[in-house]
């Protein structure tokens, strides 16, 4: 914005009208931006200001608030891991190479964002069933998925992995394409060239990837709901049990719970935010 | 070694860049091919490094065809128009990248990068970013990075188009000086008439798809 106002004010005309308007211009905007960051710290504020610090810490050493807490980040760790494993891959694909059918599979990497979860948990209770032959075949290997932490982290890895691959993605599609064909005059295998020019050049998009793949999995709740149910202790996550306590009058349980979910979704995108290093010019 | 293109054809969409392209480098010689813009001269520079596949014909390297050898195992070092240092990467990594993807020894990687570090007079810049280097100090990580693999061809795009004046003439001197000593065959592609006539022993000029005509530089002088 400074730099604008600068070549505006070396404009010979109307230097002192353009100023002013640049002026009214930028505290408008600035207005704007005060009014949507205000808007979402109030929202956070009612929460806070809600909780009773006592009830808080009491709440997160029972054992259904800690087991809930406990399996949310067990569950949401696991997605990550997860991610990490099968989105690379996928993102690298999808970045660099040119194949038939690619703007399906893009579309279908959209799919599980704009899927209204609890449609997405019903098509995987649909999957898992007795009914459908991979439901059959899983259960003859002895993987029961549905009512299990197992179902949790399919249903969250369904729901928050495409927002992985979707950063990562473009992060590496912005890696100049002579950077990796100068690799491969330099003798490097695709798999050398990956490990020291891809990744590192887009580590700064992963770990915004991977905040934002593990948040969503914490937040996660419809399609989680719906495959693997609310049993306390065994599949209640945090946002299961913010749902549960909040209708059976529970709200103070309900709002210990929200607020360390809050917290420590705020901790983990600040610490992989500062943790993602430096944006290089290409 | 020596480079020959026969007969190559390529088109890139709907565009045909080149249609019966031949075209011969000898062993040892710095030759330089002339053209104007968009005129497909890095593409020719890509489908000798392997970076492109010709749609016909034949990419000769030492009279062997290796149109389906991948570029890491042609042997020609790429010297890019700008420059394609990995910018999280210092000078002294960035020569040792090419030494390192092809598993040579640690110690060996440390002498080589350094020993083609020196050669470019670079020793004291190795450990800086790509983005704290002058474009003539890129220029030369570029160069000395391309001949620590120690390849038998280096294609040359453009390398000195974003220099001044001064240091592209020092420049100029380096390169001959460099193809001298190391015997490279040296394939540098410009724009600069003036350039082409310093640097080459003989200049093709690229014009509609094909080499309209090759000479020596000593009759153009």
């Amino acid at each position: 914005m400074e730099t604008l106002t600068a070549a505006y004010e070396k404009a010979p005309r109307r230097p002192g009208v353009l100023r002013d308007r640049l002026l009214r211009f930028d505290l408008l905007m600035a207005l704007l931006t005060a009014l949507f960051f205000s808007l979402i710290l109030l929202v956070l504020l009612s929460l806070v200001g809600a909780a009773s610090w006592r009830e808080v810490i009491a709440h997160v050493g029972s054992s259904r608030g800690f087991d809930c807490i406990l399996l949310s980040l067990k569950t949401s760790f696991a997605v990550v891991v997860l991610t990490l494993l099968l989105g690379f891959p996928a993102a690298y694909i999808l970045a660099l190479k040119q194949f038939r059918g690619k703007a399906f599979l893009d579309t279908l990497l959209d799919l599980p964002i704009i899927m209204p979860p609890l449609v997405t948990g019903l098509c995987l209770l649909l999957l898992l069933n007795q009914a459908n032959p991979v439901g059959r075949l899983l259960q003859e290997w002895g993987v029961r998925l549905l009512f299990t932490p197992g179902g949790i982290i399919l249903a969250q890895f369904f729901v928050a992995a495409p927002f992985f691959i979707k950063t990562v993605r473009e992060s590496i599609a912005a890696i100049p394409s002579n950077l990796l064909a100068a690799s491969a005059t330099l003798n490097a295998s695709d798999f050398y060239t990956f490990r020291r020019v891809v990744l590192p050049l887009c580590r700064k998009g992963a770990c915004a990837g991977m905040a934002m793949t593990w948040a969503r999995a914490l937040g996660e709740f419809g399609a989680t709901a719906m495959v693997a149910g609310s049993i306390p202790g065994r599949t209640e996550t945090m946002t299961i049990a913010i749902y549960m306590e909040a209708m059976s009058g529970g709200l103070g349980n309900s709002i210990s719970t929200a607020l360390v979910l809050v917290l420590f979704s705020f901790t983990l995108l600040f610490v992989l935010k500062l943790q993602a290093g430096r944006q290089y010019e290409y | 070694m020596s480079i020959e293109l026969k007969h190559v054809a390529k088109t890139f969409g709907t565009r045909p860049l080149f249609h019966d392209l031949s075209f011969k480098v000898e062993q040892g010689e710095l030759h330089a091919l002339v053209g104007p813009s968009g005129e497909g001269k890095s593409t020719l520079l890509g489908l000798i490094a392997g970076l492109h596949a010709p749609d016909a014909g034949d990419v000769l390297i030492n009279g062997e065809c290796v149109n389906r050898l991948g570029p890491q195992r042609r042997k020609v070092g790429y010297v890019f128009q700008d420059y394609a240092l990995f910018p999280h990467l210092s000078a002294f990594e960035n020569v040792a990248y090419g030494l390192r993807a092809s598993g040579v020894e640690r110690r060996r990687v440390h002498e080589k990068s350094l020993h083609y570090l020196n050669l470019v007079n670079l020793n004291r810049e190795r450990d800086k970013l790509p983005q704290e280097l002058s474009g003539g100090q890129k220029q030369r990580v570029a160069l000395a990075r391309a001949l620590a693999t120690e390849p038998s061809i280096l294609l040359l795009d453009e390398p000195l188009s974003h220099l001044d004046a001064e240091i592209r003439e020092q420049l100029q001197f380096e390169l001959k000086e460099l193809q001298r000593k190391t015997g490279v065959t040296m394939l540098l592609v410009t724009h600069n008439m003036t350039e082409a006539v310093t640097l080459g022993r003989r200049v093709s000029f690229l014009r509609h798809g094909r080499i309209e005509r090759t000479v020596s530089t000593n009759a153009l002088v």
